[in-house]
């Protein structure tokens, strides 16, 4: 076969990817709870009684999402729990005498009584706050000294035990530097999301009270968007679906999966792979790995930086010090090629298989739902309209998802039959 | 070579108009199989070839319906329609359900089933009528 792979394309495991995504991430309903939680973060916390009001000076303090939500990478876990992990920045002037546990203290006491919240947890770097099917973990930072940067600041690291100090941070400058590589995605990509989002996305979230209800409904709201725009970007896409498939990976391992924005960093490196959403994934894959095996070799660790703010060091906490570090990198090498492969063989396999693999690497459910999603879109028995083939390749397309393009044209009408090659009997029966 | 969905496929066309009365379509690499615990003639929608089953061809339209004619190029047909054969071959194997058009029994193996349960239905009724009037 080995002389027709020039012809080959990895249109149908792109196409599977994408129903994948799209089943892990929030729905358009989701996004807009989430848009509301977000701004019931800043009422709670300037409210008058607030812990924190005093300091959050009008025209000062700024608080708004950061990581996933920010860069359009969010995903449900999918490992030990069904939510969304969401961030929040509280970017404020912190007084000079505050501590970096007197920041978490008042953060904390500050965040009591948020409506429907099950369970308040402080973190090392933040305080998480835990609603059904959602953890929002919300950090002060501290640009209180001036800096040359625009929005950097210091962050607490405050352990329970052991030495806190400030870590430098840019959250809003690294967004904008993802944003601003990734760009809005490409036309034919953005059309394909759009058009398998139509026909497979699920809401999650539930709205905690009427007026959360009520805010999610609204078509309209007079209000200023607490979430950047969605990025449909071919890198966005192939990131939710990295990240799904290390949680699952590093899920029964008791190690620490490198953190979200070091993912976020590589793939922003890699930029865009015109080959589709498997080379995407592919390249990020196999590249980081090799970037992993470099360092095992000499003997160092990465140090990526927020090409925003340098200070803001990336790789601050993973992979972690000495022989435990290279344990991390070792793990991670592992991972990314047994994604790579494993890619690179569904690519041109049978769909039981894709769908097996596709289990594997992002889930029981997901595969499961994936057949259904499958069955969905080429069931044309019941006078649908005629599927689509690309012409030189034989590539099927199903009706709801073909763009029309001069290559491709509808299937001749006809029905599937049988007969029987028998020497006495009659053909037909 | 075909590549409907994301395994590419080899297919062998032959069409002879003088011998044959429509093109013969196999599946070369890989070959076609059953879903587990199934036999080739469960396969749906072949030209079953009882003497040889796994050179069985693709039963691709109902020539009752007059859907080709020797008049049609099979690069727009035949080809086509193969690799539509091929995407619910796949679908079949994952689902169990063929989900493209289709006329009359679906398989050549449910076809012998029904043959079969009509002849044992016919054979307990008949028994059962000379049973009723009393065996000469």
């Amino acid at each position: 076969m080995s002389k027709f792979e020039r012809f080959l394309t990895t249109a149908a495991l792109d196409g599977v990817l994408l129903d994948i995504a799209i089943q892990i991430e929030p729905s358009h309903a989701d996004r807009r709870i989430t848009e509301n939680r977000y701004r019931r973060l800043k009422e709670h916390l300037e409210r008058p009684s607030s812990a924190l009001a005093p300091y959050l000076k009008a025209g000062r303090h700024l608080i708004y999402a950061q990581g996933s939500v920010a860069t359009s990478t969010t995903i449900i876990n999918g490992a030990d729990d069904d939510r969304f992990d969401i961030d929040a920045i509280v970017e404020m002037d912190v007084p000079a005498h505050w501590s970096e546990h007197d920041m978490q203290d008042i953060l904390e006491k500050a965040l009591q009584g948020f409506p429907g919240v099950v369970k308040i947890v402080r973190c090392t770097r933040c305080i998480q706050l835990q609603f059904p099917f959602m953890h929002m973990d919300v950090t002060v930072m501290d640009r209180a000294r001036p800096l040359a940067v625009e929005r950097a600041g210091t962050i607490p690291h405050a352990p329970d035990e052991g030495k806190s100090y400030r870590v430098a941070s840019n959250p809003w400058g690294f967004t904008a530097w993802f944003r601003s590589v990734v760009g809005v995605g490409q036309d034919n990509f953005v059309e394909q999301l759009r058009k398998r989002r139509a026909i497979s996305s699920r809401s999650r979230l539930r709205a905690l009270d009427d007026m959360e209800t009520k805010l999610a409904k609204a078509e309209q709201v007079d209000l200023p968007p607490m979430i950047p725009s969605a990025i449909d970007a071919q890198e966005a896409v192939a990131l939710k679906l990295a990240k799904r498939y290390l949680n699952l990976r590093y899920e029964p391992l008791d190690r620490k999966r490198p953190p979200s924005i070091y993912l976020v960093k590589r793939m922003g490196t890699v930029g865009y792979v015109a080959e589709g959403l498997t080379g995407q994934l592919v390249v990020f894959a196999e590249s980081t790995a090799a970037i992993m095996r470099q360092h095992l070799a000499a003997g160092t660790r990465p140090a990526e930086e927020n090409p925003s703010y340098p200070p803001d060091k990336i790789n601050d906490r993973w992979p972690a010090q000495g022989m435990d570090g290279r344990r991390d990198m070792q793990l991670f090498a592992e991972a990314l090629e047994h994604l790579a492969q494993k890619l690179r063989r569904l690519a041109r396999a049978p769909l039981t298989e894709i769908v097996a693999g596709m289990s594997e690497l992002f889930g029981e459910r997901v595969g499961a739902g994936l057949k259904k999603v499958l069955a969905e879109q080429f069931d044309t028995r019941a006078g649908s309209p005629p599927n689509q083939v690309q012409t030189g390749t034989g590539n099927v397309k199903a009706p709801a998802l073909v763009k029309s393009s001069p290559d491709v044209r509808a299937v001749p009408r006809h029905n599937f039959h049988r007969l029987i090659l028998d020497e006495d009997a009659d053909d037909e029966a | 070579m075909l590549q409907p969905l994301a395994q590419p496929y080899i297919i062998e066309v032959f069409w002879n108009p003088k011998i044959l009365d429509r093109p013969y379509v196999l599946i070369a690499e890989p070959t076609i199989a059953p879903r587990p615990g199934l036999e080739f003639a469960d396969i749906p929608h072949l030209m079953f070839n009882a003497l040889e089953p796994t050179r069985s061809g693709l039963c691709l339209f109902d020539p009752a319906g007059r859907e080709w004619t020797p008049a049609d190029l099979i690069a727009d047909t035949t080809i086509d329609w193969t690799a539509e054969w091929l995407t619910y071959y796949e679908l079949w194997h994952l689902t169990g359900e063929w989900l493209g058009p289709s006329v009359g029994y679906e398989s050549v193996g449910r076809l012998r089933a029904e043959q079969a349960r009509a002849v044992r239905s016919m054979i307990q009724n008949d028994l059962g009528t000379q049973d009723g009037a009393g065996a000469a």
